[in-house]
């Protein structure tokens, strides 16, 4: 750090302790559970904060892993999920991209009929009936593309698309592009990090998903993975009670350690994707050197 | 930005051959927006005709057909509700409150992240802080009950150590919005940095040396650098979640509410839902729907046209 | 098996009332077709598929073999057993809505909980009428059920069209308490209120864990009224639902003043720290949570579950766990000033329904839950096999797997349909049978009390309720928790008539006597159509 004052290099030591701070404190509910889920069943129902694990026990990661459709789970929700956030990272761009050029003939027609999907929906019965209708029940379809487009995430990147300078175009214009080159050449390439954003955040929507498997499939090996793991703990007494109906007696055991390790079993393989995108978060350098 | 150049009379016909030759000079927007709308217009369009259920007592074997119109009955019932007044304050006060949090919290935290110069630390504190985005509500609440129940709940420790007696958090007024909106903050502040980090990577570096050979600090580069090139993405994002704007988050306040807190923490959502708990009663909740909706496009319309009157980007 | 089946079909009316039927051949119906009704030829295969909401939803499991085996042997013919299991109870409905939305979804036998669209699904013809099947194939579901549950599922026309999935046990709570406390503290059992109260001071004060701190509670448990049933019920009030009065005429419970004086004495004891904090806050209803109090082993008395008792309930094996000393005890419930004293009834409709639906032969389908309804398949179909999945010693059962296993066989896929609490239910030790026993004569005094409403369609309790409900636990647990004085609730029954409660309780005075005139007729049609056929 040449040509750092003090006081700079003050904030750079209190930065450091600040974030060592605010880790701590967000890994905590993490913690709670991974410490929970290693717990031995039959003495976790003392409650606590668990910062070890009460007793030890794996049996509630066989529980889980062990499920008859966790395989099926697991496939049906990486597949979808890998190809939802591809196809809708790709057609959100397009989308985007065209909508941000105010040149373009009824840019703001298409705007306001793409914001009105934000705030109207036709709701379950008719989004089922369509489904039905194409003849997609049971099928990968109904999963991924229903939802592959949003138009939070094309506004978002809307914005993005925006702050690429004109001048850029414009030289490329010079030189014989069309709008497709310069989509495909110039305004992606510069555009890595909003393009790994949203598809971390369609990736993380699809992997999260249950609901399209409730409206959509009826044969258990498709059900997609969180709604597998919610039903390992769904005939829990707690989850019983939750649904407001005045069971007269007690189900079984070891409710909460498994419920700890199904969110670590459906969870840590997506909050994996975001360490490996982190990389293209260091682009603005490009801009400057196209320019020179 | 090009100014389109009309010449002072034009008849329809030279209208229409401007137009024409328009479409066809940005053919390739056009095909670039095609699959998009077409996508958008299959899956949320088609079904739009739903939202008239609203207007129903919907029998799904009658279909929309056969059910009976109500009218505006649902949506009368429903803001003729005694407490009506006071769950709409405290949905608006919820998210109010919810929205400056959630945009200027993550909006500081990104800032200071991107200050860390250690590559591996950088990495390390994205991932951590938004792990938290990835608990549930019904966890993470369980956690929060057992961090402040009167009896044996960690703040309460703390406050009885000290010689102060117990506080009953969550069933006291005075506490609970403020809970529900540091839980959520605690909860989302993590995932939201992930955006603004990508903004401000996107800063060209060239404008931080300018800066610096001016004499600037890290803070004057921080406010007169990377906040106006951020401040579009940042004004989009505060237009978008108006769409949310009655939405107070019902899964949190339902888990956390109870009812010597109706009275601050009721929403729409919580409410309509009792309402309709063992009835099936979808219109009633579909007309909850449809209010919720308008109050946001009347929000979202008046914001677009506030921020384009500032001379910033909108949304269109 | 069969010969026996067609003197039965001899035997019966057809669907129309008061005709002695000469119609030798028991009635085949014409949907799915197997054969013409000559029931000496073996039927060809059934298929039958059943939403299912219980249990760990393993597909292809053991359970369903076993039931299939059973089904194949007692039928006579090769029957197949097609599950579709439902989600989540979030999205239960929603998916129970979408699958009887069209005839190609629909299951032959929907489970289902209490719901609108049940009147929607009658109307609509999709639900049938399985009194004729009852008649000749239902003997052990209408032996099991008694009169008085059917009623409530009885259409005033002569049909019904849904049978109960899981109705609980006539009582199914008691009030809990710790006798090692009680010997400690030199106190006796306490038999009425006064007694009770002065046993749960002295729980919260007099250190009875002799720990030399004072950390332990009177009482606890969820915010739900129920919990506090002890106080509730020994002055013959509950708050939920509308009460008999002596004029005849029912008024709903949380108006009536008696409700005012335990106020009173609720809130005195929460301010002296008797009761814990927790139970008023709603955020600590799951199980989960109250367990948790419950296994900490800190307070005195509860009013839960009998079934904790089992020796293999969950909560129990971690409470003697963690208290390895203590003991927990059942006692009568507390007399009030009065000396009345009631447990909490049970209603004994059933909380869950399974309808028959129109793409499926009635008859077939209620042969298929008759054989479900028998003790033996539904002891099988939870516990499994006697020496291979468990064994019963001295009257107690004993589990030999673990409850992972037993989800990989299938254990409790068909729970909560036509699910037996009586000898069948084997988990139950005998200690836990002899309560449940006495809950039945325990509970009868608020039962008959209490007024449990057929009508499917209340629209003016439908309105009002849940303004007026709201209310009332503002108001309640607002006195309680010393947040609001007493005579708040004075304010609350004024403002009762405001929040509609005038036209809820009109509506809620004429169901009662209009659902008196109906179990008349039902009486009658019971007598002749049902009682001949157990």
């Amino acid at each position: 750090m040449i040509g750092a004052s003090k006081g700079e290099r003050i904030f750079y030591v209190c930065n450091y302790l600040i974030f060592i701070v605010i880790m701590m404190i967000m890994i905590y509910p993490f913690w709670y559970i991974i410490m929970g889920s290693l717990s031995d069943p039959t003495l976790t129902m003392g409650g606590g904060f668990f910062l070890k694990p009460v007793g030890f026990s794996l049996s509630a990661y066989e529980a889980v892993l062990s499920n008859v459709n966790i395989l099926s789970g697991l496939r049906v929700t990486v597949l979808s999920t890998l190809f939802g956030a591809l196809i809708g990272t790709f057609f959100t761009a397009t989308t985007a991209y065209a909508i941000s050029k105010k040149r373009l003939r009824g840019v703001k027609f298409f705007s306001f009929f793409i914001l009105l999907t934000m705030l109207f929906s036709g709701g379950l019965i008719p989004t089922y009936l369509l489904i039905k209708g194409l003849g997609w029940i049971d099928s990968y379809l109904a999963l991924i593309l229903p939802n592959a487009i949003g138009a939070w995430n094309i506004f978002v990147m809307l914005s993005f698309f925006r702050g690429i300078p004109e001048e850029l175009e414009e030289s490329a214009r010079i030189d014989g592009a069309n709008d497709l080159t310069i989509f495909f050449k110039i305004i992606l390439p510069l555009s890595t990090a909003v393009l790994a954003t949203i598809f971390l955040f369609i990736a993380v929507w699809y992997w999260n998903d249950f609901f399209s498997t409730v409206l959509y499939i009826t044969q258990k090996d498709m059900w997609q993975l969180q709604l597998v793991l919610r039903d390992l703990i769904s005939n829990t007494s707690a989850a019983i009670s939750q649904a407001g109906v005045a069971i007269s007696y007690q189900t079984e055991v070891n409710a909460f350690t498994v419920k700890m390790a199904s969110i670590i079993v459906g969870s840590v393989p997506i909050m994996a994707v975001y360490p490996f995108l982190q990389k293209h978060f260091a682009k603005g350098a490009m801009i400057g050197s196209i320019k020179g | 930005m090009k100014a389109v150049i009309r010449t002072p009379i034009s008849s329809p016909a030279e209208r229409r051959k401007r137009l024409w030759k328009d479409i066809v000079r940005d053919k390739y927007l056009y095909l670039l927006l095609f699959p998009g709308i077409a996508m958008i217009c299959l899956f949320r369009y088609a079904p739009m005709y739903g939202v008239v259920i609203a207007f129903q007592d919907y029998n799904i074997f009658k279909g929309m057909g056969g059910s009976e119109w109500v009218g505006f009955d649902q949506f009368t019932r429903l803001f003729h509700s005694p407490d009506f007044y006071e769950i709409l304050r405290n949905t608006l006060l919820i998210s109010i409150y919810k929205l400056i949090a959630s945009f200027t919290v993550p909006v500081i935290l990104s800032l200071l992240i991107n200050e860390l110069r250690n590559m591996t630390f950088k990495r390390f504190t994205q991932t951590i802080i938004y792990m938290p985005h990835f608990v549930s509500w019904v966890i993470f609440s369980g956690i929060i009950i057992a961090f402040l129940n009167p009896v044996d709940g960690l703040f309460n420790f703390i406050l009885k150590g000290v010689g102060f007696s117990p506080i009953d958090f969550l069933n006291s007024p005075t506490y609970f919005r403020s809970i529900l909106v540091i839980s959520d903050l605690y909860k989302e502040v993590g995932w939201g940095t992930i955006i603004y980090l990508a903004a401000i990577s996107g800063v060209n570096p060239d404008l931080y040396e300018a800066a610096r050979i001016d004499g600037a600090n890290k803070f004057r580069q921080m406010w007169h650098v990377t906040l106006p090139a951020i401040r579009p993405v940042i004004i989009i994002l505060v237009i978008l979640s108006l769409a949310n704007i009655l939405e107070a988050g019902f899964n949190q306040v339902y888990l956390l509410y109870s009812p010597l807190v109706y009275d601050v923490g009721d929403i729409i959502d919580t409410y309509v839902y009792r309402v309709g708990i063992l009835q099936a009663n979808y219109s009633y909740a579909t007309a909850a729907g449809v209010f919720k909706s308008i109050v946001a496009m009347v929000l979202i319309i008046s914001a677009n046209w506030i921020t384009k009157k500032f001379g910033q980007d909108g949304l269109w | 098996m069969l010969a026996s089946l067609m003197l039965v079909g001899a035997a019966c009316s057809s669907n129309s009332v008061n005709e002695p039927n000469n119609n030798v051949k028991p009635q085949n119906n014409n949907q799915e077709t197997t054969n013409e009704g000559d029931s000496e030829t073996p039927k060809g295969p059934l298929s039958i598929s059943m939403a299912l909401m219980g249990g760990p939803k393993t597909p292809d499991s053991w359970v369903e073999k076993a039931l299939e085996e059973q089904l194949t042997d007692k039928l006579s013919r090769e029957v197949n057993v097609v599950p579709v299991f439902l989600p989540d109870w979030s999205e239960m409905n929603t998916k129970i809505n979408l699958l009887m939305s069209a005839k190609d979804t629909r299951p032959n036998i929907l489970w289902t909980g209490e719901t609108k669209e049940y009147a929607k699904w009658v109307e609509a013809g999709v639900a049938q009428d399985v009194t004729a099947s009852l008649q000749k194939y239902g003997k052990e579901i209408i032996s099991y059920y008694s009169k008085d549950t059917m009623f409530y599922h009885w259409d005033k026309s002569g049909k019904i069209y849904r049978i109960p999935g899981d109705v609980p046990e006539a009582g199914f709570m008691t009030t809990i308490i710790r006798k090692d406390w009680l010997d400690k503290l030199g106190l006796p059992i306490p038999t009425t209120l006064d007694e009770y109260v002065n046993v749960l001071r002295a729980f919260t004060h007099n250190d009875p864990d002799a720990n030399g701190k004072n950390d332990t509670y009177g009482l606890s448990g969820d915010n739900f009224y129920r919990s506090l049933a002890p106080f509730f019920y020994s002055h013959g009030v509950d708050v939920e639902q509308f009460i008999k009065q002596p004029d005849g005429s029912v008024k709903f419970g949380a108006l009536m003043p008696e409700v005012k004086t335990v106020l009173g004495l609720l809130a005195e004891l929460y301010k002296e720290g008797v009761i814990d904090p927790r139970m008023a806050n709603a955020a600590n209803n799951s199980n989960e949570k109250v367990d948790e109090i419950f296994v900490s082993g800190k307070v005195g008395s509860f009013y839960r579950f009998v079934d904790s008792f089992n020796p293999g309930a969950p909560v129990n094996i971690s409470f003697k766990k963690n208290n390895p000393d203590a003991e927990l005890i059942s006692i009568a419930p507390i007399q009030g000033p009065d000396g009345f004293a009631s447990d909490m009834p049970d209603p004994r409709i059933g909380w869950c329904f399974l309808i028959v639906t129109d793409t499926a032969d009635a008859d077939e389908a209620v042969q298929v839950l008759n054989v479900i309804a028998s003790a033996e398949v539904n002891s099988l179909l939870k516990f499994g096999k006697e020496g291979e999945h468990y064994t019963i010693e001295d009257g107690e059962f004993i589990s030999q797997i673990t409850p992972d296993e037993g989800n990989k066989l299938g254990f409790g896929n068909f729970d909560w349909v036509i699910q037996r609490k009586d000898y069948a239910n084997i988990k139950n030790t005998p200690e836990v049978t002899a309560m449940f026993e006495e809950k039945i004569t325990t509970s009868q005094p608020m039962r008959d009390r209490i007024v449990f409403f057929k009508a499917i369609e209340r629209p003016e309790w439908d309105k009002y309720s849940e303004d007026i409900k709201k209310q009332r636990d503002e108001t309640f647990w607002g006195i309680i928790t010393g947040n609001l004085p007493l005579d708040a609730f004075d304010k609350f029954v004024a403002q009762y008539d405001k929040l509609g409660g005038k036209l809820v309780d009109e509506e809620a005075n004429t169901l009662y006597k209009t659902q008196a005139e109906e179990y008349e007729l039902y009486d009658a049609w019971y007598e002749e159509n049902i009682t001949p056929f157990k």
